[in-house]
């Protein structure tokens, strides 16, 4: 065999292609061959028949409050979950008060178990979201920022800063927001709903969706997008500050 | 992208056909609230999301499964983005090797991958073995 491979994945089962096995060759980080006879790598592995997909994508992490169960309390999470969408605003307001605890070292500690408990099972990539407001400040960006440098080319994280408590309704959010970028996060998030009138839900998604030119990593929304929260110019991953995260919480 | 999206569930269905007609129009996306339970543990699991979602929206045949399966991986990086993404020649290599051979096989006990491909290096692996004592003969 001429083509030799720096990993091996022998006798994978894959979707789409039928009963037969396949072998996977991966060169320099890559996907280089996927035949049905034998590949010859410096390392292989055996999948024995078993599936193998592409790894997992966890589209939408709160890596700030994992493992604040316990700070959290009972009573958010009766609210939370109580089946009443009403009692979402009461939920967000219980849980914040562990924001008023927030501290970059313990975020980072909690977040980094998190990423290894993913990874084990099967997640390679995480957008993920850091409170970024006045009782949360940059706290949780902090430490996100910080994972996701620590962990390149493992796990790809990508920081989503959001103003979890409002725009309007939490004046000075913006600034931590517009500060969070300046520190190189990768998407501005937002939830609209949670202003007081419809107005300012409009105000907030106004704020958040073209960010001021003025700040690094703009991006220019036509008028026709403007209004509609989460509508960005399609971009690629990795590229830092890519998009726009649209309403979360 | 929107996530969570919650308050869609209380739409009536008329204001919910119109808002989905508008949301294909933008070109977005959605995140959902992810099925972890009311406990919202092991959120760091999908294959266990893919599993509560087959049970809280009803979906077994294969195909339902291969979409579930879709959602936590093709689906989900498009939403995001991903550059370089799937299991094709030329691709960046992000792989999992399943315990299972068929999709169903691999969610019914949803146990952690075999070995997990980062960037084409291996990243993790999961041996698990289970020692019986004292068990009758059959």
């Amino acid at each position: 065999m001429a083509d030799r491979y720096d990993l091996v994945v022998a006798n994978a089962r894959l979707r789409g292609r039928g009963e037969a096995l396949h072998h996977i060759g991966i060169r320099g980080g890559r996907i280089a061959a996927i035949e049905p006879s034998p590949l010859h790598g410096d390392a292989e592995l055996d999948a024995a028949g078993n599936l193998v997909t592409p790894s997992f994508v966890n589209a939408h992490l709160h890596l700030d409050k994992v493992y604040t169960f316990s700070m959290a309390g009972e009573e958010a999470l009766q609210a939370y979950t109580g089946g009443q969408m009403g009692q979402a605003m009461t939920a967000i307001e219980l849980a914040a008060r562990v924001k008023d605890r927030y501290e970059e070292g313990w975020i980072h500690r909690h977040a980094h178990r998190v990423l290894l408990d993913g990874l084990k099972h099967g997640v390679t990539h995480v957008q993920a979201f850091a409170d970024t407001d006045t009782r949360g400040r940059l706290e949780g960006v902090k430490a996100l920022l910080r994972l996701r440098d620590e962990w390149r080319g493992v796990v790809d994280v990508r920081v989503v800063a959001f103003p979890q408590e409002g725009v309007l309704r939490d004046p000075g959010a913006e600034d931590y927001v517009r500060r969070a970028l300046e520190m190189d996060a990768d998407v501005v998030g937002g939830i609209p709903w949670i202003e007081h009138t419809d107005r300012d839900a409009q105000e907030h998604v106004d704020r958040m969706l073209p960010w001021p030119a003025s700040s690094t990593g703009t991006w220019p929304c036509s008028p026709t997008t403007r209004a509609i929260p989460g509508c960005a110019p399609p971009k690629c991953w990795p590229r830092r500050r890519s998009g726009r995260g649209g309403p979360g919480g | 992208m929107a996530c969570h999206a919650r308050a869609m569930g209380l739409y009536p269905e008329p204001y919910f056909r119109r808002l989905i007609g508008l949301v294909r129009r933008a070109g977005m996306s959605f995140v959902t609230d992810p099925h972890t339970g009311p406990l919202h543990l092991r959120v760091w699991d999908l294959l266990e999301v893919v599993f509560l979602a087959a049970h809280s929206l009803g979906r077994s045949t294969t195909r339902e499964l291969d979409v579930l399966l879709d959602m936590i991986t093709a689906q989900a990086a498009r939403v995001l983005r991903v550059a370089d993404y799937g299991l094709e020649v030329g691709r960046a290599a992000h792989l999992v090797v399943l315990e299972g051979s068929t999709v169903l096989d691999v969610i019914t006990p949803h146990r952690p991958p075999r070995y997990v491909i980062s960037h084409g290096r291996l990243v993790a692996q999961t041996t698990g073995t289970t020692t019986f004592h004292a068990i009758p003969t059959p």
